[in-house]
């Protein structure tokens, strides 16, 4: 009778058991699959009302919401159009929430339709940290790249090159800000704009890291300047003795330009003793003769050949030490068969890689970067360039 | 010493509340997944964990005020179990302190424990708390002790359930003065703004004493703040209890 009535029970709980199991496999592979995600996302004022003390919590909450919305729709659909509301609610919220305004920047960027509420939310998150770097900085690739807005975006990279630490871990953030500030303001100016432009920065500037990187700037301008008019004069028709004339009504004018904006300061020479010459190629050069120095502003192309040409030698004379034929044995065969007789010597095992060779550090290693059009990976080895090649050097290399 | 005795006696009967020991359980557990939310966003590390941290502790701390607040004297006057208390000499006004003692010494060697349990967990996991957590801290439990004054004044004046949750709604208010002070700007109406004003200005607010957003950022919190905030809680704290010693008092027992 005992053993009956357990059985009985025993028996009521597998029958139960399994009608929850087997309702349970049927609700997840069928009902919840075809059901629609549904979204409620609460007006930003109600939240503000009700949440009952735990502001933090629920911004937290939303957020993390809005990031698991934001991977659900990846790939799928990427229809987000919820997720700007739920980041808006979570700083509304918690404006103090750092975060939400720099990953809310790359999250709604994925999309084009909701580049005005990105700005929207980082504009909010700039009026609690206006002056952070990080949100000035991407306030300025936002307009930069994607609302196209050259001065908003300056004035935003502006203030991210102010605020940001300048420490070593900083470095290379500074470094892209400084580019993009380049970038806009080149596209925006002249030369003399430019100068003037950095002129004006570096009067502004108290740290002198700071003033000195504008002070660079304004050498590259004013570099840039000469060279371009040299360049100019250099290609014309011009008689040597007009193109004297015409240096000297270059530099008379680079003169005036420097003394009229007290750029004096920033360049290496005496502006005063500054004069145009050609030298014995034909090229135009302006001089310096301060402190027995000799200071060009060259033509840039001719000068950056001529040094990678130095450099390529020296690099050679070093490679050699591992080869078993001299570079100047080597430039004697047909370029296209020269690989055949690049052997290492018998006392190394393989070719030094890449990595050796830039470990060096010595001075004419620094250009490393114009080698590798003539390393050749796959081999390990390195070409020798003809002087023509050197001229064919993509831009981006110099 | 009176006030002692009913404190200590108050302390037992809520120690041995199994629903404390389940919540104080769900408490660390929540605690302890802290970090497993913050995993989905490992930057706001720090944050979340600070964020849900406090939360936890809040939570149990409230729940407990209130459920055992608003049953603290309607208990021992529906067992009759008061009249041998207040036959001995005694004011009602030492009951009352008896029992508000008893009840916040119980939440607060749970809520200790809570707060240690989480500070050690944030020591494992390397997360550094600032000073304003721990200032938030002693402010959530300055809102625990207004919360049991004033479920003791609820449990004189009705039953343990509307008790309940006329202190769950004066917690809810106490926030949501928040929001009706920058409503009271929106509101045209004269009238409707008197009352609006009224009821903020005579309601207590909790959100004084909250101090869990300095605590999430480590924003530092002046001393003037901190001094005037904490006699604004023990001012609505005395008062409450002094509500609840007269309710008693004027009771026919």
């Amino acid at each position: 009778m005992k053993f009956a009535r357990n059985f009985k029970r025993l028996l009521i709980f597998v029958v139960l058991i399994s009608g929850v199991i087997y309702t349970q496999n049927y609700i997840e592979a069928n009902a919840i699959k075809k059901k629609e995600m549904l979204y409620f996302v609460p007006k930003k004022e109600h939240l503000a009302y009700t949440n009952f003390g735990f502001k933090s919590v629920v911004a937290d909450l939303l957020w993390l919401r809005g990031v698991s919305y934001f991977m659900f729709h990846l790939n799928k659909d990427n229809d987000y159009k919820y997720l700007a509301g739920m980041f808006e609610a979570s700083v509304v919220l918690d404006p103090k929430f750092k975060q939400v305004y720099r990953d809310s920047m790359t999250l709604l960027l994925s999309d084009k339709e909701h580049y005005g509420e990105a700005e929207k939310i980082l504009q909010y998150g700039l009026g609690h940290f206006p002056q952070d770097w990080e949100l000035n900085y991407m306030a300025g690739v936002l307009y930069a790249f994607y609302l196209h807005d050259d001065e908003k975006s300056l004035r935003h990279f502006e203030k991210s090159w102010g605020s940001i630490p300048r420490t070593n871990e900083r470095k290379g953030e500074l470094e892209t800000i400084t580019t993009m500030i380049r970038a806009i303001t080149e596209k925006k100016s002249d030369q003399n704009g430019l100068i003037l432009y950095w002129k004006n920065k570096h009067d502004n500037q108290h740290n002198k890291e700071s003033k000195e990187y504008c002070a660079s700037q304004i050498r590259k301008y004013a570099s840039r300047y000469m060279e371009e008019k040299l360049n100019e004069i250099h290609l014309s028709q011009m008689s040597n003795e007009e193109k004297n004339i015409k240096f000297n009504e270059v530099v008379a004018a680079f003169k005036g330009f420097y003394l009229n904006h007290n750029l004096g300061e920033f360049i290496n020479v005496s502006i005063d003793e500054l004069f145009g010459k050609t030298d014995a190629f034909g090229y135009p050069w302006v001089y310096s003769d301060r402190k027995s120095k000799l200071y060009s502003f060259g033509i840039a192309q001719e000068y950056l050949s001529r040094k990678i040409a130095i450099f390529n030698v020296k690099l050679w004379e070093k490679l050699q030490s591992y080869l078993s034929i001299s570079v100047i044995d080597l430039v004697n065969y047909n370029p296209q068969e020269r690989i055949k007789y690049v052997k290492l010597k018998p006392e190394y095992k393989e070719f030094p890689s890449w990595e050796e060779i830039y470990s060096e550090k010595d001075d004419w290693l620094n250009l490393e970067v114009p080698l590798f059009p003539f390393y050749d990976r796959n081999r390990g080895v390195f070409l020798v360039p003809e002087f023509d090649d050197l001229k064919k050097i993509d831009n981006k290399y110099k | 010493m009176v006030v002692i005795s009913i404190a200590k006696n108050t302390f037992k009967e809520t120690s041995r509340n199994k629903i404390s020991l389940v919540l104080l359980g769900l408490s660390v557990a929540a605690i302890l997944l802290t970090k497993a939310v913050a995993y989905v966003s490992p930057e706001t590390e720090q944050k979340m964990v600070i964020d849900f941290g406090i939360f936890a502790i809040t939570f149990f701390g409230v729940i407990m005020a209130i459920f055992n607040g608003s049953n603290l004297i309607y208990k021992e006057l529906d067992k009759r179990t008061i009249y041998t208390v207040i036959s001995k000499p005694i004011d009602r006004y030492q009951f009352v302190l008896g029992k508000f003692f008893g009840l916040f010494f119980s939440i607060c060697i749970n809520l200790s424990f809570l707060v240690i349990t989480f500070t050690i967990y944030c020591l494992i996991i390397q997360i550094p708390l600032s000073l304003s957590f721990f200032w938030a801290i002693v402010f959530i439990f300055l809102q625990i002790c207004m919360i049991i004054s004033v479920s003791m004044v609820f449990s004189l004046v009705s039953t343990p359930l509307l008790s309940a949750t006329f202190s769950l709604m004066f917690y809810i208010l106490g926030y949501w003065l928040e929001g009706l002070k920058e409503l009271l700007i929106l509101i045209e109406n004269p009238i409707g703004k008197k009352i609006s004003e009224i009821i903020y200005n005579i309601m207590p607010k909790l959100f004084y004493l909250d101090y869990k957003y300095q605590a999430s950022h480590g924003l530092p919190i002046p001393t003037t703040d901190l001094i005037y905030v904490g006699l604004y809680g023990i001012v609505y704290i005395c008062l409450f209890l002094f509500l609840a010693s007269i309710l008693l008092s004027r009771k026919e027992l």
